[in-house]
């Protein structure tokens, strides 16, 4: 197979899109950017790719909630060409506004009917841009390596992970946890998730959203302590692309 | 006022106390400002709609857009009213007018899902306005209430507010407010035979802030044309000769008495220079003269242009927008943030934004409430709105908040400086641009209202306590994601698969289209057909339309051939494009409204016609009455709280729950980050990639050094220049590769003696420019920042009539970085290497040599011997090593032995500045050591504790996680705690 091609889906307001395709390219694939307007008008174009990408920013503002105004735009047609891609083995990503965008539209739904979930204001009520230690939970997600510790980047205002009242998610769908780092100076959990939850996956562990920026940790340099350390191979972002490259199809 | 009826409203809630995080954060602040009584605070988000739509309709929109099942429940009503509720309630709705971006997105999305549902066959919706309801527990009265609407929840400049508390019961709004209407009628202002009185009376009348010569000009020019200005006339010239759009006090002649330049104020040498052009012979002369050919473009764009690489240049901008924040800091500070980025995308034919700078000076935050005058806000109110102003513009447009300071003086008080910068990166084929006439005059983004009329001419005046009543349509929100969606348009049709779409570009700031068209046509010549402006809301005047400072707005001159292939890019991106005229050769601006001609300017006049002055400047020493500053004496007994009281000290602790909030890391460029090492200790400077492809980086970093300017504004400025050229050196930029920016902020300049210090400040630009080879690109400068108080304001708060901040440059730099991956952070490194710290003596200040000792630490670090490389201010070298203990997570424990009788002031602050460097045991550091003295500080970077042994007496022994707690928290009281988590 060639090099698995990557749509980077982008709106207003949407801002890490150029960083992301940089990502996906690095990691071996084949990324282009795709305006949502034009796969809302035809949502079969998802058909071309192999790995469909929601990019992080401030989707419309994220005027009413974060990703709402994004999520409300998919639509059913939108959302059914969606599930068409991950039955054919292909990977959904969300990051960050993009996580967001996945939970509003349902595509991440954690269990029955009754229970939603959500990421709403964090508990500090502002934007927080800091790196996280994560530890991966999910054996079966295409996009983790189980049991690897990942340090990366978050970046916003709305990332606290919830689930409507009485509700509860399965331990098999929490892909990432805020988690103790080494010399960590910051709180654990920069937003006060439920049960330290970065990232969950669907039932199938193919689609996948996160808080954490991946796509800001795929060169050495931009580690924040880069000065004091080796060059390592696998810069731990980078590591999610590769990943996902290889488990696509 | 004309109304809409108001069909629903939808309140929305959340679920439980512990998701209402605005009402948590409202508790805190009411809490932070006096407000004991109140034991609870909850929201609700409310959104109106003006429509014919089912309560089916309504439950559609609650479903999939408005309202989160996971945390919220909504209740939706058809009749206005205020709920049931134990508690008072405050609901805050905007003016009239101003932009509500919620209600934009809302109204469009909401319209695009129930057409996309079939739930509708058209757009049912044609109005959205959102408000906030506050319900306040434990208030004890109504005038308690009103306080607090007053002094947290609201801004009057651009909020309304409804209570019902105790006897108090508003009647909410039934109706949208809709602007008035104005019907057309041309009006002219006679000018004919009026005297200086009579002229001086029309300048004040019509906030023209015109000077009685200056009306005289305008008299005769309208007299040799034979008849009277119109309004439009009038208001386009005042604008076009504001102090803000053309800077006169700065490029006026001067005669200078006083002091002579760089000896130190002890001097008694007087003497007199002329100045022709105070700006070009200093600042722009020192450019001219350094002639750098990496420097692509000074002082004639939105923004100066320095090289990166073969192929593109980096523009760098920065701009104040100190009189809007003074009286709405959040909206003054995020439009503040939008011109300045406009300024890059309208640099040449584009630049793409990659960073913005941020440098706040304000009052101390612990002011006490009741000594504000009237007409002032609190200084941890304006602090707090213009932190969230900056956040949210640069965040929302996905460019990272890298590098800033924050200043505090109470002479900030009324007037405080919010100094916002932008860098872009920029192709070198990109750079020039020339409207050609033929082409049309397009304006694209933003719609057209009464929004900001009058910026220009209001920011060039001082402050009064009226001025927030007077000058409210002057402030204005902007709308972050309308701005990112003109840049992403934009940017497309630059580089269009057929090559630019447009001839030329500029932003619409200060002026509005009046000096953006203005200043496009100025060798050629426009006609425009105001009514063809899109406006957000019908019945504007015609000036208004052609004054009017609303925000997200760019003019481009686009070749006729090009209209359709821009109309679609634009399109395609949502962003609103119009024709409103023609660029032509005539020499003259040309303004209709519908059939009638509204105005004929004369270019010419226009742009050259303001009277030159000669201004006189005096500087005869420090003013009378200004001790130096006499620190308390430091001996080995005291020497350890003196250093911890200035590591906690708000000018000094670290700004982490400023920069925390802003996305420093977007488009995934940082190299340098506001925190370094595993500690997270300060970095010096930024360091960015502009492309992710490339190792090659610029730094940016600043200076101000405004505690300096009592002595001797000259060495302020010379001192300005040289840290911001430090913090460059610092992070590994090559100090003959920098370029710098000038913002001066000065109070009044209408005294000789206020203008000679003005006059100091730039002759040591100039100086330093010359000595550091260092060319200024670009600048800005703000004057008249005083406010005047009320005399019984005066009386009762004990304050002098004028409150004039003090003189104030801020010196942006620029470094160009060959390879990031040779970049130095202040960190110390575990390594039992050399540290000594590099003195600049200001004792006897030789600027040639401070250059070469730039230039040889920027060698050492170039060769790698540099494990850790940070500067020293006044606040001494202890200080220093301690936030390079804090950033390395690391003791270190420094034994004195060959010291001079210095060395404590050295350690414990005095007037000097320096380098403090980690170096290899076998760098080679002859060249360092014989350009200055330098003060060696072996030491082992070991353990938990920071200790300082001089000849046996312990100066220092601190544990780093103590020194760590209070330079980490030195601000987060006056910010409301937490800095995250």
């Amino acid at each position: 197979m060639g090099k698995p091609r990557v749509a980077i889906l982008r709106s207003a307001g949407i801002n890490c899109d150029e960083e992301t395709v940089f990502a996906w390219n690095l990691a071996g694939a084949d990324a282009s950017l795709v305006h949502l307007d034009e796969v809302v008008a035809t949502p079969n174009r998802v058909d071309e790719y192999d790995i469909l990408t929601f990019p992080g920013g401030f989707s419309f503002g994220d005027d009413i909630s974060a990703g709402a105004i994004f999520a409300s735009r998919l639509g059913r047609q939108l959302s059914d060409a969606v599930r068409r891609l991950v039955d054919r083995g292909g990977l959904v990503l969300g990051i960050c506004n993009g996580f967001q965008v996945l939970v509003k539209a349902g595509l991440l739904n954690v269990g029955d009917t009754d229970t939603s979930c959500s990421l709403t204001i964090n508990t500090s009520a502002r934007f927080t841009c800091r790196w996280v230690t994560l530890e991966s939970n999910a054996p079966h997600c295409a996009f983790l390596d189980a049991g690897r510790k990942y340090f990366l980047p978050v970046a916003h205002a709305e990332g606290r992970f919830v689930v409507s009242d009485g509700g509860e998610i399965g331990s098999d769908r929490i892909a990432l946890k805020y988690a103790e780092g080494v010399d960590r100076i910051g709180p654990i959990n920069p937003n006060g998730s439920l049960n330290d939850i970065a990232a969950i996956t669907d039932s199938t562990g193919r689609i996948m959203g996160l808080m954490p920026h991946p796509e800001r940790y795929v060169r050495h340099t931009q580690h924040p302590f880069w000065t004091t350390l080796p060059e390592v191979a696998d810069p731990d972002g980078l590591a999610i692309f590769r990943t996902a490259v290889k488990n696509v199809g | 006022m004309a109304g809409r009826k108001i069909n629903w409203r939808v309140c929305v809630r959340a679920t439980g106390d512990e998701y209402d995080a605005k009402g948590r954060e409202a508790l805190t602040e009411l809490q932070h400002l006096g407000f004991d009584e109140v034991t609870s605070v909850r929201t609700t988000r409310i959104y109106e709609f003006c429509g014919s739509l089912s309560r089916e309709q309504i439950a559609v929109l609650c479903d999939r857009l408005f309202v989160d099942p996971a945390i919220e429940s909504a209740s939706v009503e058809d009749v206005i009213d205020w709920p049931e509720s134990n508690a008072a309630i405050v609901e805050v709705h905007f003016q009239p007018g101003v932009m509500d971006p919620v209600a934009l997105s809302a109204l469009q999305a909401a319209n695009d899902l129930l057409l996309a549902d079939g739930a509708a066959a058209d757009r049912p919706i044609e109005l959205i306005q959102t408000a906030w309801r506050y319900e306040i527990a434990g208030a004890t009265k109504l005038s308690r209430i009103e306080a607090m609407a007053q002094s947290a929840l609201a801004n009057a400049c651009v909020e309304r507010v409804f209570v019902k508390a105790f006897d108090r019961c508003d009647a909410l709004p039934t109706d949208f407010a809709i602007p008035p209407v104005v019907e057309f009628e041309l009006v002219t202002v006679e000018l004919a035979g009026k005297d200086d009185d009579a002229l001086t009376a029309i300048s004040k009348q019509g906030r023209l802030f015109l000077s009685t010569q200056e009306m005289q000009a305008i008299q005769q020019h309208y007299k040799k044309l034979g008849r009277n200005p119109t309004d439009i006339e009038l208001e386009t010239i005042a604008q076009t000769w504001s102090e803000h759009c053309v800077h006169k006090t700065l490029k006026s002649a001067v005669e200078y008495k006083g002091r002579a330049f760089g000896a130190e104020s002890t001097s008694d040498d007087e003497i007199e220079r002329r100045y022709d052009n105070l700006l070009v012979d200093t600042i722009a002369r020192a450019t001219r003269e350094l002639n750098r050919d990496w420097c692509l473009s000074v002082f004639v764009d939105n923004a100066g242009v320095v090289a990166f690489d073969e192929d593109n240049g980096i523009a760098f901008k920065v701009e104040t927008h100190n009189h809007p924040s003074a009286i709405e800091p959040y909206g003054g500070a995020a439009t503040g943030v939008g011109g300045c980025v406009r300024d890059i995308l309208g640099c040449g034919l584009g630049a793409k934004p990659i960073a913005n700078t941020d440098v706040f000076c304000v009052a101390q935050p612990d002011w006490d409430s009741n000594r504000l005058p009237n007409g002032v806000l609190h200084p941890r109110r304006i602090l707090r709105g213009i932190i969230s102003g900056v956040r949210d513009y640069g965040n929302r447009m996905g460019i990272p908040t890298v590098a800033g300071s924050l200043h505090f003086d109470e002479r900030y008080l009324a007037n405080p400086l919010v100094f916002v910068g932008s860098v872009g990166i920029i192709p070198r084929k990109h750079i020039a641009k020339a409207p050609q006439a033929g082409d049309r005059v397009v304006v694209v983004g933003g719609r057209t209202g009464r929004d900001g009329i009058g910026g220009a001419t209001f920011s060039s005046g001082e402050l009064t306590d009226s001025h927030a009543d007077e000058f409210a349509h002057a402030v204005q929100i902007g709308n972050a994601i309308e701005e990112k969606k003109v840049q992403d348009a934009l940017l497309r049709a630059r580089d269009h698969e057929s090559g630019c779409l447009y001839s030329a570009v500029t932003d619409c700031g200060a002026g509005g289209l009046s000096s953006a068209v203005g200043e496009m046509a100025e060798h050629l010549g426009a006609t425009v057909q105001l009514e063809n402006v899109p406006l957000k809301y019908s019945g504007l005047r015609y000036n208004e339309i052609w004054l009017s400072e609303a925000q997200e707005r760019m003019v481009l001159s686009v070749p006729l051939a090009k209209m359709d292939a821009l109309r679609d890019v634009f399109a395609r991106e949502g962003v609103e494009v119009a024709d409103i005229g023609e660029f032509n050769d005539s020499g003259t601006l040309e303004l209709r409204f519908n059939d009638e001609q509204v105005g004929r300017l004369d270019l010419d006049f226009m742009h050259n016609g303001v009277p030159k002055t000669t201004r006189v400047a005096r500087w005869h020493g420090p003013p009378e009455g200004v001790a130096p500053a006499n620190p308390t004496k430091i001996t080995p007994q005291n020497s350890e709280e003196i250093m911890l009281a200035k590591l906690a000290s708000i000018n000094s602790c670290s700004r982490e729950p400023i920069f925390r909030q802003y996305d420093f890391e977007v488009q995934g460029g940082s190299v340098i980050k506001p925190t370094v090492g595993v500690g997270e200790g300060p970095s010096d400077a930024a360091v960015i990639t502009p492309r992710l492809d490339s190792n090659r980086g610029v730094a940016i970093g600043m200076g101000l050094c405004s505690d300096r300017v009592e002595p001797d504004p000259y060495w302020m400025a010379v001192r300005s220049i040289d840290e911001a050229i430090r913090n460059l050196v610092c992070v590994g930029a090559d100090p003959s590769r920098i370029a710098i920016l000038d913002n001066f902020c000065w109070g009044g300049c209408a005294d000789e003696t206020a203008m000679g210090s003005l006059v100091r400040a730039c002759q040591g630009c100039h100086d330093a420019a010359l000595a550091y080879k260092t060319p200024f690109i670009s600048g800005k400068d703000s004057l008249n920042n005083q406010f005047s108080l009320s005399p019984e304001d005066a009386e009762r708060l004990n304050l002098p009539k004028t409150i004039a901040i003090p003189p104030t440059l801020l010196v942006s730099g620029i470094g160009h970085i060959e390879d990031v991956r040779k970049c130095v952070t202040s960190d110390l490194k575990r390594a039992d290497e050399y540290i000594v710290a590099v003195v600049f003596d200001w004792e006897s200040p030789d600027l040639e040599k401070f250059a070469k000792i730039h230039m040889a630490v920027a060698d050492l670090i170039r060769s790698g011997d540099v494990l850790a490389c940070h500067d020293f201010g006044e606040d001494g070298i202890a200080c220093a090593l301690a936030e390079m203990c804090i950033g390395g997570k690391v003791g270190v424990n420094i034994d004195l032995q060959d010291i001079s009788k210095n060395t404590l002031a050295h350690l414990f602050g005095n007037r000097h500045t320096g380098y403090i460097l980690q170096v290899r045991t076998t760098a080679d550091f002859d060249p360092i050591h014989e350009l200055t003295s330098s003060l060696d500080l072996w030491g082992n970077p070991e353990g938990n504790r920071l200790k300082l042994d001089m000849h046996g007496d312990i100066l220092f022994d601190v544990e780093v996680a103590t020194l760590e707690r209070l330079w980490r928290n030195g601000l987060n009281r006056d910010l409301g705690g937490r800095v995250d988590g």
